[in-house]
This record gives structure tokens, C-alpha cells and sequence, in this order.
């Protein structure tokens, strides 16, 4: 035995290194530098943000220091919300650049090409710096500068006039990507309005759909780092949804052994780091899914315990087979026989996948058990006819092998995301915006968005007030000269609002285009899961918080952004204020400061107040550094709530809730205690109370009450009773539903063109005025096989006529085998156009100049120019070295509401022909009559409310909806029955 | 509490210690070695110059068979963090990342209550020391003491003590490490001397370390032309000069590293062996060669 005396001369030097340590971290300083130590990797210690040192690699070889600090906030060009850290030069208080925020739990200070490439957005010499104001008609390309109080008072009188005039769903706000969760959806509650519009439906709300039917919850959450098999119907790897969060933890389980299987129709580049890549029949996906499915059910590879305690099969049996004994042996029993067309061979069938691959990643996926983490957002969801039953159907994978919110399994928004509570909370709006919720879609995940322009057409209704903000829907959407008849028409939308950063499409129709701030230039609170923890993010803007922390007192954010560029959450604060400027319509009242009342609430109340009161933890940890909750947000831009949640529907119920409970003989337990207070406000489904008023608090399991899933049995809902109640019993179990592009619907020279895939360094239109993505990325050819190609005589390069059903588009053909033959492919983010009406720098670096004309209902678009060098402020533009600038394919797209989902299915069956004489590249026709056919063609498909709903509402409660009006409005009114 | 976690805890931390500044300058650096009694650490560039220039601190280099990064040694320490069921890092052979696992291991151990878990952590730490450290550690710390930076040179030395200091607490290997085993030695003929040089640069077959410095001062010490290039084109450029000279240079310098393997031989044992039999018949080779090129040069003149 050694005693102390004895000790070694290095164990003495690690005793002095051990004090060493303890000394640096006591004073909450970094000892080691990490986490990524060698080379390049190394971030700088967080002590040292406030003054980090560098030296200027343009004045080398003399060595010039500059020094920055370094701001922490969010990136606002995806939805992924990964952590930047800004270097704000100390001397000129401007953005240096953008690298990746160590602190943040997400992204694990790790960026895509789009984080960086904010500073490009920031820097831009064509950005909107001011508010404009249209001075000739809609689209004429006449601006005027004005100044901010000028638009607020015009904006916020015409909204009081129509809250005054009892025409509260004259005003609409239509968002691309949502800035701080909830914010906007109270700004509408607290006005009374309930005009939420998303662009859902044009993105995931078919892959909700299926999520949501299951589980009460919209959104998975993947633990993909644990997992033993990862299986993605997506491109995860390069574009998809939390794609930098998620790619890197792919990678991570990747290099431990996990297998991956990746179904896309594409080689992706996520399908070049597959296992296993499966190249199906777009549409045919969900009939894959099945079959893997019955391969677990036949050879009974399933979690029989896991089945037994948490599929509402006893519901299934009592509904569907009442002859039926209630037992699960006599649900296995069916189960076994419910999925048995499901072959391999009929799967091969549908997709063009040999049976033996299917049975092969059958067996992948059996040999995962837990560990199974699956996901799929867009991609097959996005496109079908029924494509919510892909991800309905993968989650049934998922479900049968127990692997639901396991460590490596697939877990559930709502649990690994936090939402806290802010200091006022509107009610429920007392309005139902038919617009947007119209009856014929009582089931839609989300607001009918893309219809809007049919439907004004229609005569449906009017907007006095309509905003677009960050989201350019005459480029974005299906459908865009219906979507630009209707904005230049002012007897439909009285007055259009662009809230947004650059010029676009629809920024050209606007009445006011006014500035928005970058991720570097806002606020905003984001939670998003993107690992089984929960962590929030904030973003701000860091010049503001440069200046503060040199002890300035920044009172408005304007007064440190560029220009007039603002904020969002100040400018709505402010429009709310001006709205109800004495009170009296009750609005004020939500925007007002506790600790000085009688003015407005500041950002830094509004988020002190939070921090200190609805973040469990973090007013301890930001104690323990000495600093306040809002400081330690400020500082270090994101916290982490929990990790390892786990099982949340295997919790035990709390016993005070359970005092007087009801048991249904289903199990659903009902409770007469209060609700208890919600600390976390993340969205997910609300299932009603019992006809005594109980409210559903668990789910007896094996004699247990657990907490369950927000659905209406709290089980995982195998069975749908919601779907069979409101008209569609057909598919009240996940089954497969064949697509509009399904080869039985397609004529001989017809097609599918798949038309939603996305490139990693681009993001729809908000990359626009980044310099360096637009370098890596400019075109969009349309993939096309050699088998397809070799008949029209098609080599790379040369053009080809893409007809759709309203009209057609002119594009350059890409001969690969990289997609499957018999199926064309054309990516997403291409073709930006202006019309040669705007002034010259609206187009900036990625827009062609069109001339735009219209002879009836036929729209005509033909390129003028492509970009090209110019003189700005920023030297680069000069060297800009390529013309092209792709294709806008989607205006060639007529409407495919699903009718359950309500999702825009995007594919297209099309002909590609070689181009004709006259063509020329970009050249875009479409037929707007043409439009208006298939909308209403589309429309028969769905089953109206008014035939179909059980108890006489418009929806059922317990969905999910964005901004959620009060119960009684859901009831539908007489007369809209007549 | 006995006193030998508290002895793993504390040793671990050195090992931290030495690793991280053996990484890429940093402001921080100058506490930990202020702690190791080091002094103040370099400029960057004198780090650029050991570490980039000079001994590359990457298990590969010394283990691999052809003498560079990556390849089926930088697999095969890949392998090693992973079957402990780690992620193993982007540089998995760097010396830092494996000193920084050794620690990690260590204090582990350390607070394992459970007698066979910390067992079995003792006996990674074993593998991890004698498997992917020692059979390189010495052989690049003496590469870095030809360096000519007083600081490095007492890092390595530091480190090289603290690892055979380690080495005595741990059970050592009966057989040589499978890291040596089977690795190639000089190859019997080779076509070029290009091909002569890469072999002799590489430490696995040669038994020996020679710099870019050394090679320099050997040119202008036979009074050759320094070529300007990667070290195997500048040692072949050198040997096409004049291949007597170098050769008879290589010989010595690898008699030099012989010896020195061979003192280590007490610590160390086989591995120590195995590397001292390499400079040994490196040096028999290059005299064999020097021999039989002057006798062709003699038959010439």
C-alpha cells in the first residue's frame, strides 16, 4: 500500500494540475479547451467572448489583431435553429462572421453552409434597409421610402377598423418560416382574430397526418445517435428536416455500426451513405412499409408486450369485429390475416424493389428491436395522394417493434422540445376563419394555405389586411399566377403587408414591403427536437447585445440593426399597441409592462420574465455563474431543460389527480381535479373531457394508470375512431392508399416528376442574398435517365418541354442513372425571377428578368436575362461569374389538396418532350382556367363536415390546430348548412 | 477511499495535461504547463515547426507500414475506441485524443465502486497504455528531443516518464503488442530509391526517426544540395548524390537509435527489443548497401 508520502513525481504533478483545474473552473472559466481540441476544431473559451483576438488573415504577412466579441444566437435560414456565434468587430460593431455556437445542445456548435452564410444576408448590398411603400399600382415596380410610423398607423387602423366592424377574419397573416414558437399565433388570439396561416399544408402536414393519428403528437423525434438501425424515407443526410442536428447524429450512429436504409426515388447524397438504398416508384413508399410490417407479423417479430399494453387494439376489436372475443390473442389473431395482401411480391409490384430487398431490410429492421429510429417529413409524404399514410405506416413499424421513445428508437416532439410560458397568454379567439379551415377539410393538420387564392376567387371572402411574412407564396406554392391574379386584384386583398428581408415574387404585389430582421438581427425563442432532451435556443440580435455589453442602452432594436430594419416581436408588440390605442378593445392589456404600467412591454421584460419564471433550471445555472437568467441567455444563447426523457407515456399518474377518478371500460381515466398548471406549452393533441366534465389524465395499463398519449383512448392509437367517425372508416388503420401519379392514373407518355427534393446549401427564398450559396448552387436540371433519354435523342444539356396539366416549363436535361427510370426529377429552390417592371438590384444575384405577360387566362413567362456581374458596395458582385439561375417549375403546378390531410401532394405527372421550335430556357406557360378545373376537381374528392362530421362541429376538438378558437365556434352554424 | 484511485485520478490528470499541449496553441496551455513545471510554453510556430514540420504526434505514422496518416494502423486504434463503445474521435491516433482516453479510462476506474467493472477498465487502460502508446510513444518523444525545442524536449521527456511510470502499475504484455506483430520491416530489394527512401522513413521498418532538421544538417554536413520537398524526395535526392555518404549517415544514425531502443529494453522489454532490432538491421543493411555501391563505383572508375 502507498501513502502520500510515497507518491511518484507525476502524481505530484497531477495534484498540482488537479488544483490547477479546480482554481480555472471555480472562477467559471474553461481549463481545457473543447470540445473539439485539435487543429482547426478548437472554439474559442467561452471566458473570452467578450474580447477574442485574431489575427486578420488579409493583412498577412504583417501580423494585424482584431478583436471581437462573440454573441451567441440562432440561425434563422432553416428550420433546424442550429446555434451561431457571431464575431462582432469591437471597434465597428458589425459582424465579422458566423461560426457555430459549442453551447448550443442541437447543433453542438456545428453548421451547415447556411449558418455561415448569414453574413452574406447581413452584408448584402441589395437588402431592403427601409420600409417602402408601393406609389403605382400593384406590381408596377413604383417605390417610396416611409418612415415606420407612417405604415403602423395605415396597418393598424385598418386592422382596428375591421376588429371594430365585427370582420375580424379580414385580416390574415401568412407565415413562411415561424420566428419564436407560439409568439405570432397569441399576437392573432390577443387581437380576436383567427388568422393563422401557415404554409404547412405546401410542407409537412401530410407527415403530421400520420404521426398525429397515432400518437396525439405531430412531429417525431428520432434518437438517432442511439439507434442500431436508422431508416430515413427522406435525405436526412443533406436537406432534411433538423438536417444539421440530425446528420451529425446519423453519422455518429453510423460510426458505431448502425445500418441504414434510405428509401428515395433519387440517389441522394444521403442515399450514397446508405447500407441499404431503396429507389421505389414515387408513391408506392407506405406499400413498402407494409410489407415490412407483415414480414414482422408473419414471422411474429414483433414486441408482443409492448403491442398488448400500448395499441388501443381492444378499441379496434369492440369497433370492427364486435363478434370478437376482446382478448389480444383474438387481436394477433386478426392482425396476422389484416396485412396479408402486404407480400413482398405485392410490394415489388407497386415499387419496382425485389422482393428479396424487401425481405432483406426486413430483416435489417427486425434485428434493430428498440433501437429502430425512422423518420420521414417531407419527401413521399410531400407527394402523394395519401402520402400521410407513409408516415403513418413507418411509424406502424416503429409501434410493432416497440420502439417508440426508446434510446435509440423514435420518440415524440412534444416530450423532447420545451415551450415555455409567457407572461400573458390570450384566450381562444371566438372566430372560425372559413379561408383557411374550410368545411370541406374537417380533417386537415393545418390551414388550407394554398387554396386561398381559389377561394377568394370563389367569392369565399375578403381580406382588409393580409401579411406575408419571410414567405413568398407566388414562388413558393403551387400555383402562382392564381396566386398573383389574386394579389393584384384590391378588391380581394385590400392591403398586402411584406414582413421580410428581400425582395421575391410576391414582395413585388405588396403595398408595404417592410424590412425584417436576419437570425442575427431578431428575437425569438426556439425548442425543437432534435435528440430525446429538451433544450431552448434564443435568438437575438447581436449587435444590440454587443452594444449592451459595452453599456449601452439599446431600447429598440432598430436603433443597432441596419437601416430601419426591425424585429419582429417589437413590431408586433407595436402594431398591437397602435391597434387598441386607449384600451378599450382589450388588446392592450397583453402588450403592457408589469413593472412600469401604462407603457409598452420591452423585449428584455418579456423575456426576463420568462427566463426567471417558466425555464425550470435556469435561473440555478445562470446563478451559479453569476449572472441573471436573462445574462445567461444573452451570454451563452441556448440552455438545456432535460435530457434522457424517455418513456413519458410509461409515467405513473399522479395520485392527487386520481382522487374520484372514472375508468372507462377501455381504460381512459378521466379526472374531476382541477387541470393541473402547464409548465411546458409544446404543442400536441388535446383530448376532450367526459360528458360529467372530467378531463382525460391516464390510461389504466395492467392495473397501472399512466400517463399515455394525448389521443383520445391515451393509447397509441392503432385504430383511428376519429378517421372512422368523420367519414373515412376505410382508413381507420394504416393501410396504403395509391397516389394521383400511381401508374394505373397515368397515361401512356405521361410520367411522375418529382419536384420536391431540396439542395443541402439552399433554402427556398431566404438564401436568396447569400453570395456564397448562390456560387455553389445556380440550376436545377431535370434528372433524367439514360434509358428515357436515349429514344428523345437527349444528351446532357440540352432543353426539353415538361408539360404538366395547366401548362408547361423549358429546362436543361441532367442524363443520369442517379434516378429511377421512368421517373423525372427537378429540385426545389431554383428559378427566382423578376419582372422587368422592378428596378434593376431587386433581382440581385439570383433572380432572372422576365417579362411576365397574360392573354386571358394564359400567363407567359420568357427570360430576358439571366444575372451577370454588376457594381454594388460589395466588390463581389462584380465577379459574379455565372448567368444561370434555373427554372421555376412550381408555377406549373395545379392544386392537389389530400383530402384528409389537406397536404399539397407535389408530384406531377408530366411529358417531357425534346423542346420545341421557338423555346427557349425558362420559358414558362400556364393556363390559369386550367387552375381553377383541377382545384375544383380536387375539391370532389374530399367529404364535407356538413355530411360527414358525428356530432355537428366542423372539426374534431382534439386535433391539433396552429391558433385554436373557443368550443363553441367549432359547432357548425345553421346557416352554413343551408 | 484507498489511495490507488486517488493515484489513477491524479495521474490521469497529467495525461490530460500533456495531451492537450501537444494540440494546436492556446491561450490556456500556459496554466497547464505552468502546472507540469514546463515553463512557458513556445510561439506557435516553434509547435508548428515539432509537430507539423517535425514528429507528427499520430500513432500512424510510427505503427503504419507506410510510414504516414490514416491507413490500417489508424483503423485499427479506430477500432479500439470503439470496441470500449466510444465514438471514435476524427483523429482517433492522434497522441492527445489517446492520452485524453487514457485519462478518461483512468478516472473512470477510479470511480468504479463495482470491484470487476474497474477491473475491466484496468485492464483497457492496459491495453490502450502498452497496445497504442508505448509501442510508439518513445520512439516519436526521441524524434521530438532531435527537435531542437527545449520545451517540447522536456514535454517528451515528461510524457515518456509518466507513461512508463504508468507502465508499472499495469500488468505488462507477455507477447509483443499486436500493433508490432507481423509489422513489415526493410524490404529485401527495392526497385528505386525513392523507394529506399519511404522505407527508411518509415519508423515501423527502419527502427529510427529522421526529421526534416536532421536531414538538412546531414546534407550540409556531406555537402549535398538540400532539394527542397517531402522528406523522401529530399533523402533520395541525397542518396542519388551520393550514396556512400548517406547511406554510411543513415547506418549511424540508426547504430545511434539501437542503442537507445536497447536502453529502454529494461522498461519496456520486448517492445523496446523489437524496435532495437529494427535500427539494427537498418544499419547492417545501409553498411551492406554502401558496401556493395562503392564496389560498383570502383568497378566504374
Amino acid at each position: 500500500m502507498t501513502t502520500t508520502n510515497d507518491r511518484t513525481p507525476v502524481e505530484g504533478l497531477g495534484e498540482r494540475v488537479s488544483a490547477a483545474r479546480d482554481e480555472v473552473l471555480g472562477r467559471g472559466e474553461t481549463f481545457y479547451p473543447g470540445p473539439s481540441r485539435i487543429h482547426l476544431a478548437a472554439f474559442p473559451p467561452k471566458e473570452r467572448w467578450d474580447d477574442w483576438v485574431e489575427l486578420d488573415s488579409r493583412a498577412w504577412p504583417t501580423r494585424v489583431e482584431k478583436r471581437s466579441m462573440l454573441v451567441p444566437t440562432t440561425c434563422f435560414n432553416c428550420e433546424s435553429a442550429c446555434g451561431l456565434l457571431a464575431y462582432v468587430d469591437r471597434e465597428t460593431l458589425q459582424v465579422r462572421k458566423f461560426e457555430g455556437n459549442p453551447e448550443h445542445p442541437g447543433s453542438r456548435g456545428r453548421n451547415c453552409a447556411k449558418g455561415p452564410a448569414t453574413v452574406n444576408q447581413v452584408t448584402d448590398p441589395d437588402r431592403i434597409l427601409y420600409p417602402m411603400r408601393r406609389a403605382g399600382e400593384r406590381g408596377e415596380g413604383r417605390w417610396e421610402q416611409v418612415d415606420w410610423d407612417t405604415a403602423l398607423e395605415d396597418i393598424a387602423g385598418r386592422i382596428r377598423t375591421a376588429i371594430t366592424e365585427n370582420r375580424p377574419n379580414a385580416v390574415m397573416y401568412h407565415v413562411g418560416r415561424p420566428g419564436e414558437d407560439g409568439f405570432t399565433e397569441r399576437v392573432l388570439a390577443s387581437w380576436g382574430v383567427d388568422g393563422h396561416n401557415s404554409h404547412t399544408n405546401v410542407c409537412s402536414s401530410g407527415a403530421r397526418s400520420g404521426y398525429h393519428y397515432w400518437s396525439g403528437i405531430d412531429r417525431p423525434s428520432p434518437d438517432h445517435a442511439n439507434a442500431k438501425v436508422i431508416f430515413l424515407i427522406s435525405s436526412h443526410l443533406e436537406t432534411g428536416h433538423y438536417f444539421n442536428p440530425h446528420a451529425q447524429r446519423i453519422m455518429e450512429a453510423k460510426a458505431n455500426g448502425a445500418k441504414i436504409i434510405v428509401v428515395d426515388t433519387r440517389l441522394s447524397n444521403t442515399a450514397t451513405h446508405a447500407d441499404h438504398w431503396v429507389s421505389p416508384y414515387p408513391g408506392s413508399e407506405a406499400a413498402i412499409n407494409l410489407a415490412i410490417a407483415h414480414g414482422l407479423i408473419a414471422s411474429k417479430r414483433y414486441d408482443r408486450e409492448f403491442v398488448r399494453r400500448w395499441w388501443n387494439w381492444k378499441e379496434y376489436l369492440r369497433a370492427v369485429h364486435p363478434q370478437r372475443p376482446e382478448t389480444f390473442e383474438e387481436f394477433e389473431d386478426v392482425l396476422s390475416t389484416l396485412y396479408a395482401e402486404y407480400t413482398p411480391e405485392y410490394a415489388a409490384a407497386e415499387s419496382g424493389i425485389d422482393a428479396a430487398v424487401i425481405r432483406e431490410i426486413t430483416d435489417v429492421v427486425a434485428s434493430a428491436g428498440t433501437a429502430l429510429s425512422t423518420h420521414n417529413w417531407r419527401s413521399a409524404a410531400a407527394g402523394n395522394l395519401g402520402g400521410w399514410q407513409v408516415s403513418r405506416t413507418l411509424f406502424l413499424v416503429s409501434a410493432l417493434l416497440g420502439a417508440v421513445a426508446s434510446p435509440g428508437g423514435t420518440h415524440l416532439n412534444a416530450w423532447n422540445k420545451f415551450v415555455p410560458k409567457p407572461m400573458h397568454v390570450p384566450g381562444h379567439p371566438h372566430q372560425w376563419n372559413e379561408l383557411t379551415w374550410p368545411l370541406e377539410y374537417p380533417l386537415a393538420m393545418n390551414e388550407l394555405s394554398f387554396l386561398l387564392p381559389h377561394m377568394l376567387q370563389e367569392g369565399r371572402g375578403t381580406l382588409d389586411v393580409y401579411f406575408t411574412r419571410v414567405y413568398n407564396p407566388v414562388w413558393t406554392n403551387p400555383d402562382g399566377m392564381v396566386w398573383s391574379e389574386v394579389l393584384r386584384e384590391e378588391s380581394l386583398i385590400g392591403l398586402h403587408v411584406a414582413l421580410t428581408p428581400t425582395w421575391n415574387e410576391t414582395a413585388y404585389l405588396a403595398d408595404y414591403v417592410l424590412p425584417m430582421g436576419l437570425g442575427s438581427e431578431r428575437h425569438d425563442l426556439h425548442s425543437y427536437e432534435q435528440y430525446d432532451g429538451q433544450w431552448i435556443g434564443f435568438r437575438q440580435p447581436v449587435t444590440r447585445t454587443a452594444r449592451e455589453r459595452l453599456g449601452e442602452s439599446v431600447t429598440d432594436t432598430r436603433q443597432s440593426n441596419p437601416g430601419e430594419v426591425w424585429e419582429e416581436n417589437e413590431f408586433w408588440m407595436e402594431l398591437s399597441w397602435r391597434i387598441d390605442p386607449d384600451g378599450t378593445l382589450g388588446i392592450r392589456k397583453f402588450y403592457e409592462s408589469q413593472t412600469d404600467p401604462g407603457k409598452r412591454l420591452s423585449v428584455d421584460e418579456y423575456y426576463r420574465w420568462i427566463f426567471e419564471n417558466s425555464v425550470p433550471g435556469l435561473p440555478e445555472k445562470a446563478a451559479a455563474e453569476g449572472l441573471d437568467p436573462l445574462a445567461f441567455m444573452r451570454r451563452y444563447g441556448a440552455f438545456e431543460v432535460s435530457s434522457h426523457v424517455g418513456q413519458v407515456f410509461e409515467e405513473p399518474v399522479d395520485d392527487g389527480l386520481l382522487a374520484g377518478a372514472a375508468t372507462t371500460d377501455l381504460g381512459r381515466v378521466y379526472s374531476p381535479a382541477p387541470k393541473p398548471p402547464v409548465t411546458n406549452l409544446a404543442p400536441m393533441g388535446a383530448p376532450v373531457p367526459d360528458a360529467e366534465g372530467r378531463h382525460p389524465v391516464g390510461v389504466d395499463v395492467d392495473g397501472e394508470v399512466k400517463r399515455g398519449f394525448p389521443t383520445p383512448s391515451g393509447l397509441l392509437e392503432f385504430y383511428s375512431s376519429t378517421l372512422a367517425d368523420w367519414g373515412w372508416p376505410e382508413y381507420a388503420v394504416p393501410t396504403y392508399i395509391k397516389s394521383h401519379i400511381h401508374p394505373e392514373h397515368l397515361a401512356a407518355d405521361q410520367v411522375p416528376l418529382i419536384s420536391t427534393f431540396r439542395l443541402p446549401t439552399q433554402i427556398h427564398t431566404r438564401s436568396a442574398n447569400a453570395k456564397w450559396l448562390n456560387e455553389l448552387a445556380q440550376t436545377n436540371p431535370l434528372w433524367i435517365h439514360p434509358t428515357q433519354a436515349a429514344p428523345l435523342g437527349l444528351r446532357s444539356g440540352d432543353l426539353v418541354r415538361v408539360s404538366t396539366d395547366i401548362g408547361h416549363f423549358v429546362v436543361k436535361a441532367w442524363v443520369t442513372e442517379g434516378i429511377r427510370p421512368g421517373v423525372v426529377a427537378c429540385s426545389h429552390h431554383m428559378g427566382r425571377w423578376v419582372p422587368k417592371e422592378q428596378p434593376e438590384r431587386h433581382g440581385g444575384q439570383t433572380a432572372a428578368t422576365v417579362d411576365l405577360s397574360r392573354t386571358g387566362s394564359t400567363w407567359t413567362m420568357k427570360r430576358l436575362r439571366g444575372v451577370g456581374p454588376y457594381e454594388s458596395s460589395d466588390p463581389d458582385t462584380a465577379r459574379i461569374w455565372w448567368s444561370d439561375v434555373g427554372v421555376h417549375q412550381n408555377m406549373t403546378f395545379a392544386v392537389h389538396p389530400d383530402p384528409i390531410s389537406g397536404m399539397h401532394c407535389w408530384h406531377q405527372a408530366v411529358r417531357v418532350t425534346r423542346a420545341e421550335p421557338g423555346d427557349s430556357y425558362g420559358d414558362i406557360s400556364v393556363d390559369t382556367d386550367k387552375s381553377r378545373a383541377l382545384y375544383r376537381q380536387w375539391l370532389e374528392r374530399t367529404r364535407d363536415a356538413r355530411q360527414v362530421s358525428p356530432d355537428g362541429t366542423r372539426r374534431p376538438y382534439w386535433l391539433m390546430r396552429p391558433l385554436k378558437p373557443g368550443p363553441e365556434v367549432f359547432r357548425i352554424p345553421d346557416e352554413a348548412r343551408e | 477511499m484507498t489511495l490507488e484511485p486517488l493515484r489513477t485520478r491524479t495521474t490521469s490528470e497529467v495525461f490530460r495535461a500533456l495531451g492537450v499541449l501537444c494540440e494546436t496553441p492556446h491561450p490556456s496551455h500556459a496554466t497547464l504547463a505552468g502546472a507540469l513545471d514546463l515553463g512557458t510554453p513556445p510561439p506557435a510556430a516553434e509547435h508548428t515547426q515539432v509537430f507539423t514540420l517535425g514528429t507528427v504526434p499520430y500513432a500512424a505514422v510510427y505503427l503504419g507500414k507506410e510510414g504516414m496518416l490514416g491507413g490500417d494502423a489508424a483503423d485499427r486504434v479506430a477500432g479500439f475506441w470503439r470496441a470500449l463503445g466510444y465514438v471514435p474521435p476524427a483523429e482517433a491516433d492522434h497522441l492527445a485524443a489517446l492520452l485524453g482516453l487514457l485519462a478518461t479510462l483512468g478516472e473512470a476506474e477510479a470511480a468504479e465502486l463495482d470491484p470487476a467493472r474497474a477491473a475491466l477498465l484496468g485492464r483497457a487502460r492496459a491495453v490502450l497504455l502498452w497496445e497504442h502508446l508505448l509501442t510508439w510513444v518513445p520512439t516519436f518523444a526521441r524524434g521530438v528531443a532531435a527537435s531542437g525545442s527545449a520545451f517540447y524536449t522536456d514535454w517528451a521527456a515528461l510524457l515518456v516518464e509518466a507513461l512508463v511510470a504508468e507502465s508499472a502499475t499495469l500488468d505488462a504484455p507477455d507477447a509483443l503488442p499486436v500493433a508490432l506483430t507481423g509489422a513489415p520491416g526493410l524490404p529485401d530489394d527495392v526497385d528505386t530509391v525513392r523507394d529506399l527512401a519511404a522505407a527508411l522513413l518509415t519508423p515501423v521498418r527502419s527502427g529510427l526517426v529522421l526529421t526534416r532538421v536532421e536531414l538538412a544538417r546531414a546534407a550540409r554536413d556531406l555537402g549535398l544540395g538540400l532539394r527542397i520537398g517531402e522528406r523522401s524526395y529530399v533523402l533520395a535526392s541525397m542518396l542519388e548524390q551520393d550514396p556512400v555518404a548517406t547511406l554510411a549517415w543513415v547506418a549511424h544514425r540508426a547504430d545511434a537509435w539501437g542503442a537507445h531502443h536497447t536502453r529502454d529494453a529494461e522498461t519496456l522489454g520486448p517492445v523496446a527489443r523489437f524496435w532495437a532490432e529494427r535500427a539494427t538491421t537498418t544499419a547492417i543493411t545501409c553498411r551492406a548497401r554502401r558496401d556493395s555501391t562503392e564496389e560498383v563505383l570502383s568497378d566504374v572508375r
